[in-house]
């Protein structure tokens, strides 16, 4: 497995429109990996394994476990992006700010997003990779 | 001052703060849609698409996998066709993402010379042709996402014929005790 990518802020002044746009896209994605996982989980729980490697059984249960805490977290982040959308689309806020803006806390989401994808992804492939040797 | 003048002067202030908010906003949708990158910014771009694509590469052996097993036996199921037709599109999009992956590596050595020779901001073309391909790489995400997503129907829809075996082997369970 290759080294994963690191987040990188580049600091500059976002508008308005383009904040909204990347929270459409984190929601977006959010709501694709909850049909991901459920689909995972049941693959797992369902898949009839017949090859007899040791503590086989365990290693799926922390799978399941583990995209369920996944799971959790995504929700959390969910409601942050909510309220934050919330904020965004205040127009209290436009007029506050002149022109294009930069929000350190829109920075903080970005990273929160983008750490937990990468993590996301990682669990994903350690699963298809242990699956994978499951499947003859 | 004249007050006539002073009133002009007035007036003219007065407009330009009216017009300053509509400029604003012409502003704002301008530079987020033609912005133009830093060149880290650039090699960042190419970093997170080779990652992505490598990333998917990953995800599409174990789905190849996934489709070719006997566990699948697709033809007693009546899913023959639609597997036939993800695994043909799990094919397609293997050979996009190779092909994006020698774009994206074209790409990053011409920021590299470009670099050297100073002429980032000033080379139109290599600008125009990276905004192309990140909207490409974009396309090609949502269209590998579409495609996950029929195949998760099609291996639903087989672990539910499969349970659906099951369950029906389990009816007669009571009557064979019975003899």
């Amino acid at each position: 497995m290759e080294a994963s990518p690191v987040y990188k802020s580049f600091s500059r002044d976002k508008t308005i429109e383009e904040l909204l746009y990347n929270t459409s896209l984190w929601k977006s994605e959010f709501d694709f990996i909850q049909i991901e996982s459920a689909f995972i989980k049941r693959l797992i729980k369902a898949y009839p394994f017949s090859a007899t490697i040791p503590n086989m059984y365990e290693r799926l249960q922390l799978f399941i476990l583990e995209l369920d805490n996944f799971e959790k977290e995504k929700n959390t982040i969910a409601e942050k992006i909510k309220i934050y959308d919330h904020k965004i689309e205040n127009p209290e806020i436009h007029s506050l700010e002149s022109g294009d803006f930069y929000l350190p806390e829109d920075e903080k989401l970005a990273e929160e997003v983008f750490m937990y994808l990468i993590h996301y992804k990682n669990l994903k492939i350690q699963i298809f990779e242990y699956m994978h040797g499951l499947i003859k | 001052m004249d007050i006539k003048l002073f009133f002009s002067f007035s007036i003219y202030l007065y407009c330009i703060k009216q017009l300053i908010p509509f400029k604003m906003k012409t502003k704002m949708k301008k530079d987020w849609l033609g912005r133009e990158k830093s060149t880290d910014e650039l090699h960042h771009d190419y970093k997170l698409w080779v990652s992505e694509i490598n990333f998917i590469k990953d995800e599409i052996r174990f789905l190849e996998h996934l489709l070719s097993e006997n566990y699948i036996d697709f033809l007693a199921a009546g899913l023959h066709k639609k597997i036939e037709a993800s695994v043909k599109q799990i094919s397609v999009e293997k050979n996009i993402g190779t092909t994006l992956q020698e774009l994206i590596n074209k790409q990053e050595k011409t920021l590299a010379e470009l670099i050297k020779t100073q002429n980032v901001s000033s080379n139109k073309n290599y600008l125009e042709s990276h905004k192309k391909i990140e909207i490409e790489v974009n396309n090609y995400l949502e269209k590998y996402k579409d495609l996950k997503q029929q195949i998760f129907k099609v291996v639903e829809d087989v672990m539910k014929k499969k349970e659906q075996k099951k369950l029906a082997g389990t009816d007669k369970i009571p009557k064979l005790i019975d003899k």
